[in-house]
């Protein structure tokens, strides 16, 4: 029964704690075995709160008992979030030494949204320190370790949400991705990850990386069970100035529309700019295989310099972290890992016109994108990492600065982009490596076009099974 | 003063930090390159182009 039920989506588990098929408490209980089994090898939680989760759960039970309705679309559905969500009186790490013991005062937005929905907070999950790692290293708290094999990366910096979903620990996960943090993860460990448009989940009481390009987004295994978080998380709040007020549409509503006639265009691969290797390519021509089946048109477009792009955002980044980070990176420096204040020092020397200059610049690439690039598809098809999943002694770098820099630029390159751009981007699975990792590719659409994305990743889902393979320990 | 010793002076002057020579030429290099590309793209903004104009834009570029 309990491999039953951590098979199901989280939609189908929803609909049968509401209608009382299977108890709230018999779901926690599942993920709590699980998670005992899966973490010693994947170090994907931070803090297990079993007591709690489960005391909360049996409430879920009682009420429903009693005759009562599912309180929330999630009524009694355990997830588990990046720990840098703030709850009060609860510690948000943040990956970090300098918060191992520190305590919220404040509650999350999105965790506020997810808690009105019923849904149960099993945990927090590892992730990379300061949100700064595209990998899941992490020397505080132990790396986290890849669902399909352990000597593989994570991802990072949402690590343990990509792992503890694709494991079955939890049924969906907050992250968060100021350069790829939601994608990276959910792609080296095969589930949807949904990085938002910017502001359209509030920021609130998530620890920032950089006010300019943080987006909370979502982690899950299928594209309704994303849809169903993102009616739960976004909209406009009052606590976050940049949270947009656009309507926030109905995304289970448009699921199953047909994506008959929809163009998606792929770049030609000089213009993706970094090579490509090809078992990543096999997997996005396989990808767009299945699109064209499904009806879908596809159309060759050029990309703009993505490498220019990538350094008007690193310039963003690496300012506003060292204005947060300054009076830490003086009194406490050794608490920081060698490879993050490497990461954020040059930002003490990059002139304040620079940085302002890059932010000017936003609006102006990010309108050449929508006018080039994207001028004659719906969504833009392209990889989320350049190579398959490396593994941890691979990307293992010191803390000179060169080497530092090389990693993140070989990671991000596709994704740090779209942050600058702050369009919508989902990444999907799309098979899998020689070595079993999982391969996958992204979907960038035009502002708030998320119901979009999600919609042809259901119809993606629909017919193949990626996301129904299952990592074993 | 060469660019390392520029940086390693502006760090120790404007921020109250004290990098090695060695670090202050990491990043000496590495704001170089940020800074030129930054002076590269910048050549397309005009007089009137702010940094509060990107949210309004993502809003009306809505479909």
């Amino acid at each position: 029964m309990s491999q039953q039920i951590l098979n199901l989506s989280l939609t189908a588990l929803a609909s049968a704690i509401a209608k009382r098929e299977i108890s709230s408490e018999a779901a926690v209980q599942a993920c709590l075995d699980r998670i005992a089994v899966w973490q010693p090898s994947r170090n994907c939680f931070v803090e297990i709160d079993s007591d709690a989760a489960l005391e909360q759960a049996r409430a879920c039970d009682r009420h429903l008992a009693s005759g009562g309705t599912a309180l929330g679309s999630m009524y009694g559905v355990p997830l588990a979030h990046k720990d840098m969500f703030y709850r009060p009186g609860v510690g948000a790490t943040g990956g970090t030494e300098i918060r191992r013991d520190w305590l919220a005062s404040t509650t999350a937005t999105a965790l506020s949204r997810l808690d009105q929905a019923g849904a149960i907070q099993v945990g927090r999950l590892s992730m990379s320190e300061f949100a700064a790692g595209p990998t899941g290293h992490n020397i505080h708290y132990g790396h986290c370790r890849n669902a399909y094999n352990r000597d593989h990366i994570s991802g990072g910096s949402s690590s343990g949400s990509g792992v503890a979903v694709s494991a079955r620990l939890i049924f969906g996960a907050l992250g968060s991705d100021t350069g790829g943090s939601v994608r990276l993860p959910a792609a080296a460990n095969g589930v949807l990850g949904l990085k938002p448009t910017y502001g359209r989940v509030s920021r609130y009481g998530a620890m920032p990386r950089s006010w300019s390009l943080d987006h909370v987004g979502v982690l899950a295994r299928t594209a309704s069970d994303c849809a169903l978080m993102m009616n739960t998380v976004a909209g406009a709040d009052k606590n976050d100035s940049t949270a947009s007020a656009h309507p926030v549409p109905d995304y289970l509503a448009t699921l199953k529309q047909s994506i008959k006639g929809l163009r998606i265009g792929i770049p030609s691969p000089e213009s993706v700019g970094v090579p490509v290797e090809p078992e990543v390519i096999a997997g996005l021509e396989a990808s767009l295989a299945v699109l064209r089946e499904l009806g879908a048109v596809i159309v060759p477009v050029q990309l703009p310099d993505m490498r220019s792009v990538f350094f008007v955002a690193e310039t963003i980044v690496k300012c506003e972290a060292a204005t947060m980070h300054r009076d830490w990176l003086k009194s406490r420096p050794q608490d920081y890992s060698p490879q993050v204040r490497s990461r954020i020092e040059a930002g003490l020397t990059i002139p304040a016109t620079y940085y302002l200059d890059s932010m000017r610049l936003r609006k102006h690439l990010t309108e050449q994108f929508l006018s080039t690039t994207m001028a004659n598809i719906d969504v833009l098809h392209m990889p989320v990492m350049c190579s398959p999943v490396p593994s941890i002694a691979e990307t293992d770098v010191d803390g000179s600065g060169d080497k530092v820099r090389a990693l993140i630029s070989r990671l991000t390159t596709l994704t740090r982009p779209i942050n600058l751009f702050g369009l919508p981007s989902i990444s999907i699975p799309c098979g899998f490596d020689s070595l079993g990792l999982p391969l996958s590719f992204q979907l960038v659409g035009f502002p708030f076009a998320e119901a979009k994305l999600l919609n042809i990743a259901h119809a993606y889902q629909g017919l193949t099974d990626f996301h129904l393979r299952e990592p074993t320990l | 003063m060469n660019d390392a010793e520029l940086i390693q002076k502006y760090a120790q002057t404007m921020q109250d930090f004290d990098f090695s020579i060695k670090r202050a030429e990491e990043l000496a290099a590495e704001v170089k390159q940020l800074r030129e590309e930054i002076r590269r793209a910048s050549a397309t903004l005009s007089f009137d182009d702010e940094p509060s104009g990107f949210v309004t834009f993502l809003e009306k570029s809505a479909q």
